[in-house]
């Protein structure tokens, strides 16, 4: 396994390592390629834990939207719309940091109408939209505009958000 | 104008509206008598538009009708709603979540932007002249 650096004098990282060590010992208990597998899935949940510490200054403004919906409050488009949850916020942010980690900026990020945070990715006539909901379930849609859209439900681990981006990319350039 | 209408921007039912029968798009802008919501961008679609059944996992049926229900201060309101063999129902508590952002997705394919955030428009005194 090719592991990061770890010598590195930030304060910040430094908290990111102490984070990180605690998956080095899951790492090294199976072998052959289940370990090479999920080694592979370690360094890139070693990335994104590095980067959601530091994020390029081009995500800042993406982070900021999404921490500014801890502000709204109910009724926040006038109508009925309820704020978005400290769960939807925390399971956005989470996604947020993978797709960092991944090099995939999303178009939008949004408070949804019907409670909970909503990200859009788009090309072309395409969208892929994940809508984190406030009762903790997220669920994706993928749109070419014109057929019957396609809707599923998202897990919220790493490898579930790695996943979904690998799907997004896909449909996106498809 | 020319940027799409996000599915994060849809409402569920029961969705509020003004009725063109009675309103203009910017009297959408009101809240009482204040004009609040001056910056807002209004949409619009027609009633043919919305999409009016869907059936899910091949069990249960839902239409969608709109419905003048007029308010104190604003008699142009009306709503969105949603029904269940015929039944009104409360969507947030029933509707499936894959079922709702489905719904969502054919309706935000027929809206129509009327108004651009943050454009000036004149605030019509009269009623439209169908009403």
């Amino acid at each position: 396994m090719t592991a990061r650096s770890l010598m590195v004098a930030s304060e910040c990282l430094r908290d990111a390592m102490a984070e990180i060590c605690s998956h080095f010992e899951a790492v090294f208990v199976s072998e052959g390629k289940d370990a090479w597998e999920r080694s592979s899935e370690l360094d890139f949940e070693i990335e994104a834990t590095l980067l959601a510490k530091q994020h390029p200054p081009e995500w800042n403004e993406v982070f900021s939207r999404l921490d500014s919906l801890s502000d709204l409050g109910d009724g926040w488009n006038s109508y009925a719309a309820p704020r978005p949850s400290h769960e939807a916020i925390s399971n956005a942010r989470e996604f947020l940091n993978v797709l960092l980690a991944a090099r995939l900026m999303p178009n939008r990020v949004r408070p949804s109408s019907i409670g909970g945070v909503g990200i859009t990715f788009r090309s072309g006539v395409r969208k892929v939209y994940v809508e984190f909901l406030n009762n903790g379930h997220t669920h994706v849609l993928f749109s070419d505009g014109v057929g019957e859209p396609e809707v599923r439900e998202s897990g919220g681990s790493h490898h579930d958000y790695l996943t979904l981006i690998a799907e997004t990319r896909n449909y996106l350039n498809d | 104008m020319d940027d799409p209408i996000e599915l994060d921007a849809i409402e569920l039912p029961d969705m509020s509206v003004v009725r063109s029968k009675y309103a203009h798009p910017e009297w959408a802008r009101f809240e009482g008598d204040e004009y609040k919501y001056h910056d807002w961008g209004a949409i619009g679609f027609r009633v043919g538009d919305i999409p009016q059944q869907l059936m899910h996992l091949g069990v249960f049926n839902y239409t969608f009708e709109a419905a003048h229900a007029p308010l104190k201060k604003n008699y142009p309101h009306s709503e969105v709603r949603a029904y269940e063999d015929g039944q009104h129902v409360d969507v947030a508590a029933n509707l499936d979540d894959a079922l709702h952002l489905r719904w969502r997705e054919h309706l935000a394919r027929r809206l129509v932007k009327l108004i651009a955030p943050k454009e000036r428009v004149d605030v019509r005194q009269d009623a439209p002249a169908a009403a």
